[in-house]
Order: C-alpha cells, then structure tokens, then sequence
C-alpha cells in the first residue's frame, strides 16, 4: 500500500526517509516541490498529488510534510489516518512532533517506522505495544543505563498485548498512585455575521483522558445529562452496546493518555456565543494614507466564569503595511510579512468596572496601492474553564473488575484518583466584517 | 473525465510536461553534495579522516569490535544516515557479519539495515539466510516472526524456495502473531516473482480459513492483492468475516469491508431493484443483513478511513433509506483535520451531485471559514451550489456575497461563478443573480470583476429577453478592465449582438483596432471577431476597420490570429478581382458567422455519476488507478445463497474459547452482534457474561492449528461425565456437592468445573456460596439464592489450575454464612489437558521433538491386550482430555492434546500394542509421569469392566 514515508520540513529539506518495497529515488518529491512552490502556504498544499508514476499523499502537522508514496488504488483516507496516527506515535515517545525531537531521535523513529509497517500495510500501530516493543527515551532510563550498562531500546518478547483479548492495553500494569483524569473539551466553531448574528454554530466535544490504574480495570462512565450527546465516536475500547442503550461509556482502558470519545453536541435554538465584538474596519480615509481600525470587545461569559487567552486575529489584505493602535487591555502586534494583526488580551475579568476592552487607531497603507475593498474576518480564540457551553456533566465514574483476584496474585482493592476537568474552547470561530 | 492524465503510466516521466529526468537525476546530484558536506559535520561523517574513500572506516573499526556497545553505537549512526538517505552500501560486508550479534538492539538494527540494501548487495546478502533460517526455528515467537519478516523482505530472487518454504511453515505455526507476519509476507514474495502464485493460493486460503482477529485482516490483504477474483474462497469465510469484524484492527476493518462490498455487489440482489418490484415483500438475504447490521457500530470509529469504508458499503450495498445515516457521519468527519476534511468533502461533492437531496439539512456545515484551505474552499462551494434550490436559495446568495468579498481573490471569483452556476441551475433566479453580478461590477478588485463579466456572458447567452443596456454598460467598462479573459468576454458579446447596439459597436471596433498590438492573443483573437461580425451587420461603418484589423492580424506572431485572418479575409472581403461569385457571399455569411450559438454548460465536477466506489482513490482523482477492482454490477439473478453455510456448527468449543476472544473484549463483542450471533456465540462455553476481565491469554505454543481441522464426528463423541464428590451429604449436614468437568478450555487457560448441589436436608438452604480460601485463582460460582429440599441445581465455576495438580481449596457457606465447610477440588491430570487435532505426520514430527527426558516410557497394563482398538481409545478419552490422531499405523493408537495453561504445552500419547508400550510425550516430566500412571489405571479398570 504505502511504498516509501518521506519527512520534509518547511525550507524543503527531507530529513528523514524510509522505504517499505523497492526505494523509490528522492527526485519523486519534486512533484511535491512544485506543488509547495505553487501554493502560497504550506497549509493549501493538496494532500493527494498525483504523478506519472506514483500518487503522493501527503499531511501537513507541526511544520512539517509527512509524505507518503503509493503506487495503486489504495484508500486515501487509510495513508491520511495512517500519516497522522504515525506522528501522533511520534508525539506520543517524544512529548511533541518537531523536526527537533525527529533529528534528535532518529533511529528511534527509524526503528518506529520499521514497526508500524510492514511491506506497506500497518503492523503495530497501538501506542501500548509499541512502547513495549521500542522503549521510549526517558532521562531515569538513560541514567540506570549508564550505570548498569545496559543499552538497549528494542525489547526481546513480544508484548503481550498484541495476543490478548484487549489489545490495546499492555499487561502487568501497577501504579503506587492510581489516577484517572477526564478532560472534557468543548470548541465552539461559528460564524457570525456583520451584524452580529450567528450564520451557524456548532459545538463539538472530546473527552481525553489520562488513566493510570493498575491491573486491568474496568470503567464505567456516566453523564448526568448524555442526551446532549449525538454523533459520537468511540474508542475501540469502548462497549459500543452499552453505549448505544445505556448512553454510557463502559470500557477498559489503554494505560496512559488517549481519547475516549468525540462528539457533537446537540445545540437546540441559539448558541450563546460568550462574546460580542463591534468593529469598525475601513482602508480608506480622507487624508493621507491611513485606514481606521476600532475593535471593541463585549465579553459575555456565563456567570461565575472569565473568558481567558482572548485572542484576536485580523488578516489584512497586503495593502497594510503597519499599524499603529492604541489598546486599552493586553498587547497587540501587527506582523507585516503575513500582514495579520494580533491582539492578545489575555483574561477578561467578569468584574462589571472592567468593562469592554478596546482597540483603537490607524493603519499604515502602502503608497501607491489601490484601496483594497474586501472585509477581513476577525478570528477569535478564547477558552473558559469550568465550564461547557452544551452544559455535558459526568454523573459518576465506577471502577470494576479490580476488586477481583486476578489469576495468581491477588491484587488488593484500591480506591483511585479521579478527576474532571471542563473546558469551553473557540474552534474554529470568525466575525465577519 | 480524463483518463489521459494517467494514461502513460509506463513510460518515463519526462512526459506531460513535468521535470524530466535529467532535472531528477541532477537533483539527485544535489542531494549527494548535500549529504557530502552536512556529512563533515556529522559525527558518523569523518571526525579524523578526510577522505572520501575513507570516511566510513570508524565505523568498521566499530563494528569490528568486540564489545557490544560500540557495535550498537556504530549501528545508531549507520541507521541515523540510512535514514537521512545517505548512501551507507559500503558497509555492508562489515554490517552483515553482525547478523549473529546477541544484543537485541544491534541484531534490530543489522535487520532494518538489510532490508534495505540486500538487493544492492545480493552475493554477501546470502551470508545471512542461515541466521534466518535458524531464527524461524527459534522458540521465542517474536524471534520467529521478526526472522520471517526480513527473510521475506530481502529482494534477492535467489532465495524464493527459502523465502517460500518459510512461509509455508509459518502459515500454521501456533502463534497468531507469526501467522500475521505470514500474511503480510505473501505479497512480498508475489512481488518478487509472479509465478509464485498458484503456491501462494494454497497459503491464502489456509489463513482465510483463520479465526483470530489478528490474521484475518492481513489475509484480506494478501487476498486482495494475490487473487481479489476469487470470491470463491470468501464463502465460506463469510459469516465468521462479519462476526469477527468488530475486533479486527482498524487498517484490517478498512481492507475488510472494501472486499465485503465487492462481495455484496455478485452475491446478493439490488435491495432497491427488489422493493420497487415486489413492494418490500422480499426482505433482504439475511447473511446481506447481517453484514449491514455487523458493520454499523463502525460508524462510529474514531479512524476516518473506517468510517469511510462502512459508508461507502451503506452507499453502494445498502437499501436507500440508510443514506440519512451515512451523510451524518460523513459530516462528523468534517471536524477532522485538513486533509481528511478535504478527502470527505470530494466524496460528498459527488453526493451532493448525484442527490442533492440528501444533504440539504446539512448545507450550514458547508459553510466557508475563512481559515480552510484554498481546495476545501473550493469543494466546499460546489456543494453549495449544488444544493441551491428555490426554497434556500436566497439564504445562499447572501452566504456568496459574503465570499465576493473575502480577502482570498481566489474564493472571490470562485464565488462570482458559483453565483452564475445558481441562475443556470435555478431560471426563476437568474434576474436576481444577474442583477447581483452587473452590481459587482463596480468593485475594485479586478478578478472579480472579470470573473463577474465572464458570468455575465455566458448567463446572456442564456438569456433570451433583451439585455441590451447591460451590453453597453459593459462595454463601457471595457477601458478599465485589464485582464484580457475579461476583455475578450466583452469584445465577443458585441460582436454577438452587434445588431442590438448598432450605436456603439463600431466606436468599441475603433477603440480596439487602434491598441491591437498591445493585446493579448485572446483579445486579438476575438477583435478579429468582432471586426468580422461588423464587417457582415454594419459594412457601411466598418469596412474599413475590419480591413485594418486583418491586415494587421495577418502579419501577427500568433499563427492562431494569422489563420484566422486568412480565413475570415475572403468570407467578409471577398477579392472584387475574382469574378466567379462564391458560394459563400451575402447572407450565407451572416449566417455562418452569426449562427445561434449552444449556451454552455456549468455543471459541478461531479456532475455525471462517477463509475468509480465512493471514497478510493481512483474516485477522487477521477481516473483508474492500476489495482483498481471496479464495483461489480448487481447479479440480475439470486445467486446460490447456501455456498456460505457452513457445515460443521462453529469449531469445537474447546478451542474456540481457548484462542478467540475472553473477558471483555467477548462480552463486547457478543453486544455488538445481536441476538442470532450472541445466541450462538454464548453457547460456546460457559464463560460467565458478566466475568471479571481476564489476563491476557498468551497461547504462545500451540503445536498446530486446530481451526476447522476438527472432524466432525469427534464433536458428537460423548464427553465421559465422571462425577467426583466435593462435599458428603452427611459431613455437611444434608448439602452435598458433586463435581465434574465440562472439558471446556476457557480463555486463559482456567478450567470449568461443573457443581451439582443437592438438598438432601428437609430445610430449604438460603444463600449457597462457594468461595475461594487458598490454591489456584477460582473464579467462584454465582451464589444460589434458595435451594429448596430434595432440588439439585447445576453452576459453573473456573480454576486456573495450570500445568499443576494444586488443589484448590474453597469454603462453602450458606444459610447467609451461618454453615461453612472447607472442601478442596484436586484435578485428575488428564483433565487439566485440550484436545488437539493434527495429522500423523505432524504427530511423528512434533512428538519427535520430545524425547530423552521428556518421554515417559513404560508398559501398558496386562489387561490391555483384552480391549479392542474403540475400548482402548475410549479408556484413554475418559481418563485425559485428548483426541486421536487419524491415520496412526496399525497396531499404533496416537493422542494429541496440550495443557490448558497460559502457556500451553503440547502432550503426546503413543500407545504401541505390539511391543505393547505406552508412550507420553510432555516438556513437563511430573506431568508426563502422572498422566501415564493415571492413563494406565485407567486402561486396567476399562479392562477389568469388560
């Protein structure tokens, strides 16, 4: 399916190359030179090129192109998902994807690489078995190394995970503090309009979780109100039945961090958007070469809570050269290379005196240019904690199977560590001016 | 359609136009001096050798060492350049040699290094098959299956035999793990040589035949790549595919469903064609639904390539009322990230196309955020305005003005036609939608405008009503335009209707023939035009200029233009000095010249129904990709719907439970599938549906498969019942407890126990409880609430017994705990054992193997000589849990079975009546011992029975 995986950063480099079949020769990227040279960012660069010979599939995460090549009909969401689940593994051994982290860990990720393939299709790619197969760096390892003088990252057993019946989860876990943490995310992705009006809402939500127990537990989930929940989609650990009929998740979980679900959330009538902006945005003015510029923000967070990380976002077209603004709260930047004007207020105070920050001022147009006459979106980023727009609450959270001797060791009952945690998130949110 | 894009799929790629290879191969050079000069900074580079032909000898001498860490240093920084694309083929004869190497790591290294470059290096490459070789013997499965994995990956052809023979052997070997790896490695060996094939088939149907959910995916795999026409060989596999499904892994699931489809389309009848017919009186072959029903939890996978799978077999298998379903999870994968987005959203554009309707509830999560990128834009609007209808059409014009506005000039005019394509597809619009693009003409973003006027004509032509006043407000604009498609749109659309606006097409003539040379070629091409049609309506006014402008065009650089003036010339001018009137003067002229024209077209990309399935590849870039299998049309006929039964009920239960799905994972599996497959899965054991998650079963030694190897006569064998007492009637004051086993290997290597409870008291016993006090885990029985007098009640309870004979001592309480007796169960060894089925000569190999230490010699007991063949098996059946070997020579009775541990270990049985010997074969020699003591009394009492 896959014949070669190629990494490329964003000044055209390929700093990492593997080949699955025969090697296909470097020179194949040129295509996808030419593709990069067309497009103005590396985002617009089309993940499926097609070539005389091969088709090039291709992501684009953390700066960088993760490219593969295949030859014959395949499913292209199979390379995509595939692509991102591999840097996803990436993610997972070295905390972050980054050319950095690859360069410096080379023939780990090569080793990796070799794993989560074989012959083109994928082979292991659960991140428990892997890390069993090939340890990931870790200073306290590399340290007991050195002194014991054992040096090796591939393990010689195959993990026992790959045979069981929960494959995804390694076997003989034990934690002296058994934690369980649930995050819930909500994003709310909507456009408004000019006149202040939603041209359409949605929220979604995930719910990632961080699970260190010991043994092989047995979690069961709960929400207070799971009608909010439509759309779902589970991780395979999850009792799909149960989830269908109970509307609760059932599950044994991965060991370690994962996302359990992702849904959307029924949002009946109007969205409360915790925000309003008035703006006023013109090029052209009557003297000189100024436009005029005037954000206001009207936050409307729900009662109790602060909006915070407020972030406001203006592309501008390339007429802008500068801006010179005064802003009542938090900083603002303009970047003249992208031409985007950033305004970082930081956390709203709910308190009434605080009031509505404002940004205010000029902008710097470039002589000679014609008076551009689009209107720029303004995008928006906040996150408000505590809180989710849908109102989703978790009722309780069980742990089974634990209480149990397990075959020949008797594992004592332990009570863990649970906790949730609410987010509200803008997504993908933008004012239209 | 363009089919031509891919058409030279075979030839260099210096065609159509791309880099040739003279530009690859001097990038290539680039490359190299790249490499050369990071490579003084790299460590593995030359530290103290400058030299090029030197410059890896550090290395060597690293590899050359005997310890192991520099080896495994050398190997990083080898693997760290291999990895960079650095040419390391130079040293191979000092990497191979370390093929041998003990150290894990080194050894993993020397593997990945090899994959590589064996085919540069095919002579020294031979060094290492013999390491392999013995690796595919080692105990350890990974061994096995990492040697197996590289043995095939080497591209030598001269190992073929070894690489198949390897193959071959590991398709049956015990772990599931290494069958993987046999699967995965078919393709690789049909890649390397073709002829392979008739061979490699055997090997494929042998896995398709598998049962755990680690093979099946990749046997899929290999099928689909080796013979993806031999639907034949899915028949049988059919029901177990769909049942198995939900726990295949998520790659396997894809490919699964992908060949399911292909099956549905040539076994089953179109549901839609069915219902029209005979009015929903013919429901749906049920083995067609209870794919459907398998596959719908997936619906909610969190992989995309999964979801996308099960949509597009509701989409072309389904009948039509499941497309609400499909669209709604299409759309779910919207929130994914960029590239699956723009994936999905050309598969709903080809929805959105074929039935707009199925989308219409949807058309706000189509809409533009001004953050998408540029090709999702794009797609995202031809669904847009392939959902336009009367109804929500003024909604979606004002969404459009919005992109006419955007900051993206691209989305602007992307827009500007998206408008035009809503007036052609809905005529009760088209005064709105023109009206809207003459107001945008007074924008200032040149593109748009343009792209508004290019609109505009093509919606003229359309139009049949008068629209003169917006022909001269365009040539009005005429000057200020300066980008010549636009241009060229306006010149034509005088030249059209010239007649309409006698007024001012000859002053536009004018204009245009004085600044001809400094026009684009388009532009020139439609002056030309222009001048022609003039010429033809208006002779008077613009004779002359036309005759300046073909004047002018004869002598152009474009051989376009210069044609085209050589060809208008004599129908426009006719030479006065030809006397013979052509056959062309006149009206003929005006006829030809101003003849009604066709109005085009604007339809999606999508617009005609794509032949190709919903979601490949070849779908999306609209062209046959090699390894394409094309949908099969419906059978017209139904096709024999038994070739799926399949004869014997499931495998024996024993192995079914012992090597499938346990624990959770079960009972998730048994809720997915409804009440049909639960009811026959549930019966394969008595596993406890609400069972505590079992440890992991790691069946690392199972001697063969016995999937579908069983007889199906040895299922109908009698299991012997033999009853042992746990608790007397009279110790325990009226409660007694019988017990037996089921002989039943349940997952993880527990054993069932069968508990017979009678009241023999004349007082109902409240609450009977059996629980665990010391020995081998149990997994207890469910309590009994009220066991009335004179009543027995049967319940099932587990021990993880092992290889060992330990009793299990338990602790029976009832009367809510106010009686309590201690009883412990110790197994007879023979039922701590599995029947396994294999043939002889696999029992003369594997018991072969077993010998010295591990073999329990000894007589058989006098009496045995009285008993017939069927005695004597039986005697052996009934004291150890094993099964006869077919085909054992004459004289000779064979057993096969294997311990039920978590590592299980093989037991063989030889009973030779000739030299009247009884032979155990067992890696364990306590186990092997007692099993002969037990199997020999037990021989004597079948005896003095008879």
């Amino acid at each position: 399916m896959i014949h070669s995986i190629f990494f490329i950063n964003n000044s055209g480099d390929i700093f990492l190359e593997k080949h699955y079949k025969r090697v296909i020769p470097k020179s194949i990227c040129d295509y996808f030179f030419e593709e990069v040279t067309k497009n103005s960012s590396p985002e617009n660069v089309p993940p499926i090129i097609q070539t005389p010979n091969h088709i090039l599939i291709s992501i684009y995460r953390a700066q960088m192109h993760f490219v593969a090549v295949c030859k014959s009909e395949v499913p292209p969401l199979f390379v995509i998902e595939f692509l991102h689940r591999l840097a996803d593994i990436i993610k997972d051994y070295f905390d972050e994807v980054s050319e950095t982290s690859i360069k410096d860990n080379v023939v780990i990720v090569y080793e990796l690489l070799d794993e989560v393939l074989d012959n083109g299709f994928p082979l292991a790619t659960e991140s428990n078995i892997l890390k069993e197969l090939i340890r990931p760096p870790n200073l306290l390892r590399s340290l007991a190394d050195t002194m014991t003088g054992r040096n090796s990252t591939v393990s010689a057993t195959l993990p026992t995970g790959q045979l069981s019946n929960i494959p995804w989860r390694r076997s003989g876990v034990k934690y002296a503090n058994n934690e369980a943490y649930f995050d819930i995310v909500e994003e709310l992705d909507a456009i408004v309009d000019k006149f202040g009006g939603a041209v359409c809402a949605e929220v979604h939500g995930s719910i990632d979780c961080l699970i260190k127990l010991s043994g092989v537990p047995d979690l069961t989930l709960s929400f207070v109100n799971s009608r909010l929940i439509e759309d779902a989609s589970l991780h395979p650990c999850v009792r799909h039945r149960r989830f269908e009929v109970e509307r609760l998740l059932s599950f044994v979980p991965p060991d370690g961090g994962f996302r359990l679900m992702a849904y959307r959330a029924s949002c009946h009538g109007n969205l409360p958007v915790p925000l309003d902006l008035r703006h006023t945005i013109s090029f052209k003015q009557a003297s000189g070469n100024s436009g005029h510029l005037e954000l206001t923000v009207i936050p409307r967070p729900p009662s109790g809570r602060q909006l915070e990380d407020l972030v406001l976002t203006v592309p501008m077209p390339r007429a802008v050269s500068g801006a010179s603004l005064v802003a009542s709260a938090g900083k603002y930047s303009y970047d003249t290379a992208s031409r985007t004007l950033v305004w970082t207020v930081g956390r709203l105070d709910s308190q009434k005196g605080a009031g509505s920050p404002t940004l205010c001022g000029t902008l710097v147009m470039q002589t000679g240019a014609p008076v551009p006459d689009c209107r720029p979106s303004i995008l928006v980023s906040f996150s408000i904690t505590g809180w989710t727009i849908s109102g989703l609450k978790v009722n309780r959270l069980d742990l089974h199977g634990e209480s149990k001797p397990v075959l020949h060791q008797k594992t004592s009952k332990y009570k863990p560590f649970k906790g949730v945690k609410y987010v509200t998130k803008a997504g993908k949110l933008e004012f239209r001016t | 359609m363009s089919n031509g894009g891919f058409q030279p799929y075979n030839s260099p790629m210096d065609q159509l136009g791309l880099p040739p290879p003279d530009h690859a191969s001097s990038t290539g050079s680039q490359d190299g001096d790249r490499g050369t000069r990071s490579s003084a900074a790299d460590p593995a580079g030359s530290a103290f050798f400058s030299g090029d032909f030197k410059k890896h000898d550090d290395l060597r001498a690293m590899l050359e060492s005997s310890k192991d860490s520099q080896k495994l240093e050398a190997m990083r920084r080898i693997i760290a350049m291999v990895a960079k694309g650095k040419d390391c083929s130079d040293l191979f004869p000092s990497v191979v040699k370390n093929v041998v190497s003990k150290n894990s790591e080194v050894k993993k290294l020397v593997y990945v290094y090899l994959t590589r470059y064996a085919e540069e290096q095919q002579d020294l490459a031979l060094l290492s098959i013999a390491t392999f070789q013995r690796a595919l013997k080692d105990p350890n499965q990974l061994i096995r299956a990492s040697a197996l994995r590289v043995l095939t990956s080497i591209r030598v052809p001269v190992i073929l035999p070894i690489q198949t023979l390897a193959l071959q052997d590991a398709v049956s070997d015990m772990s599931a793990y290494v069958r993987k790896t046999a699967a995965l490695a078919i393709p690789k060996i049909y890649s390397l040589d073709p002829e392979t094939k008739p061979q490699l088939m055997g090997v494929i149907e042998k896995l398709l035949a598998d049962k755990t959910t680690l093979v099946v995916g990749v046997a899929i795999q290999a099928f689909e790549e080796i013979c993806p026409n031999r639907i034949d060989l899915i028949h049988k596999n059919y029901r177990k595919l769909c049942e198995l499904l939900a726990d295949v892994q998520d790659w396997g699931q894809v490919v699964i469903i992908n060949m399911l489809t292909r099956y549905v389309r040539t076994q089953f009848l179109d549901p839609a064609q069915q219902n029209q017919k005979q009015e929903r009186q013919n429901p749906l072959d049920p083995d067609h639904e209870l794919l459907l029903r398998t596959v719908r939890p997936l619906f909610q996978s969190q992989n995309a390539a999964v979801v996308m799978a099960v949509a597009q077999l509701y989409y072309h298998c389904a009948p039509p009322g499941y497309m609400n379903i499909v669209i709604r999870h299409l759309v779910r994968l919207l929130r994914a990230s960029p590239e699956v987005q723009s994936c999905v959203l050309t598969s709903l554009s080809a929805l959105s196309a074929s039935s707009p309707h199925l989308l219409s509830g949807h058309l706000k999560c189509f809409y533009i955020h001004s953050t998408d990128s540029s090709s999702v834009k794009l797609v995202k609007l031809d669904i847009l305005t392939n959902l336009a209808t009367d109804s929500n059409f003024p909604v979606l014009l004002r969404e459009l003005q919005a992109y006419v506005s955007s900051p993206d000039s691209e989305l602007a005019s992307a827009a500007v036609r998206a408008i035009g394509r809503c007036a052609s597809q809905l005529p009760d619009t088209t005064d709105t939608c023109l009206n809207n693009l003459v107001s945008l003409l007074a924008k200032k973003d040149e593109s748009v405008v343009a792209e508004a006027i290019v609109v505009i004509k093509k919606l003229l032509q359309v139009q049949t009503s008068d629209h003169s006043h917006m022909i001269v407000d365009l040539a009005r604009l005429v000057d200020g335009i300066a980008i010549p498609r636009a241009r060229a749109s306006i010149l034509w659309l005088i030249g059209e209707y010239c007649d309409r606006i006698p007024k001012i097409a000859p002053d536009v003539l004018r204009k245009f023939a004085k600044s001809f040379l400094e026009e684009e070629d388009q532009v020139k091409l439609q002056i030309v035009n222009l001048a022609a049609k003039l010429c033809v309506c208006n002779p008077k006014q613009a004779r002359l200029l036309a005759q300046y402008v073909l004047n002018l065009a004869k002598y152009d650089q474009n051989y376009d233009i210069r044609d085209r003036s050589r060809f208008l010339r004599p129908l426009v001018l006719p030479d006065p000095s030809v006397a013979e009137p052509t056959l062309l003067a006149g009206k003929r002229v005006k006829k030809i010249l101003l003849a009604p024209k066709p109005a085009p077209e604007v339809q999606s990309r999508f617009a005609e129904k794509s032949p190709f399935q919903l979601g490949s590849l070849s779908h999306l870039l609209n062209l046959r990709l090699p390894g394409y299998q094309a949908l099969p049309d419906w059978p017209a006929e139904q096709p024999d719907s038994s070739v799926r039964a399949v004869a014997a009920p499931a495998p024996a239960p024993s192995s079914m439970a012992a090597y499938s799905r346990g624990g959770p994972k079960e009972q998730k599996s048994k809720q997915k599938q409804q009440q049909p497959a639960e009811a026959s899965l549930l019966d394969f054991g008595p596993t406890n549906p609400t069972a505590a998650p079992a440890a992991p079963s790691k069946s690392t030694s199972r001697p063969v498969d016995p999937f579908g190897l069983m007889p199906d006569d040895l299922l109908l064998l009698p299991t012997p019942n033999r009853m042992y007492s746990l608790v007397n009637k009279y110790s325990a004051s009226g409660l007694q407890v019988d017990y037996s086993f089921p002989r039943t290997c349940l997952a993880s290597g527990r054993i069932a126990l069968s508990l017979v409870f009678t009241n023999h008291s004349s007082a109902a016993m409240r609450h009977v409880t059996l629980q665990h006090a010391a020995g081998p885990a149990l997994q207890p029985p469910e309590p009994i609430d009220t066991l009335e007098p004179g009543v027995n009640t049967t319940r099932q309870a587990e021990v993880a017994w092992g290889d060992s004979t330990t009793a299990c001592q338990l602790l029976l309480r009832w009367d809510n705990g106010a009686q309590e007796i201690r009883a412990s169960v110790q197994p007879p060894v023979g039922e701590l054992l599995a029947p396994v089925t294999m043939s002889a000569q696999q029992f003369t190999a594997e018991s072969g193997k077993l010998k010295g230490l591990n073999e329990e010699k000894g007589r058989l007991p006098e009496a045995a000589s009285q008993l017939s063949d069927s005695d004597l098996a039986e005697a052996v059946r009934s004291s150890a849990n094993l099964v006869a070997v077919s085909g054992a020579p004459t004289g000779q009775l064979w057993f096969a079975g294997r311990s039920c541990a978590s590592r299980p270990i093989p037991v063989y049985v030889a009973l030779d009546r000739q030299a009247n010997l009884l032979r155990v074969h067992c890696e364990q020699m306590t186990l092997g011992s007692v099993l002969h003591r037990d199997l020999c009394s037990g021989i004597a009492a079948a005896a003095s029975k008879k």
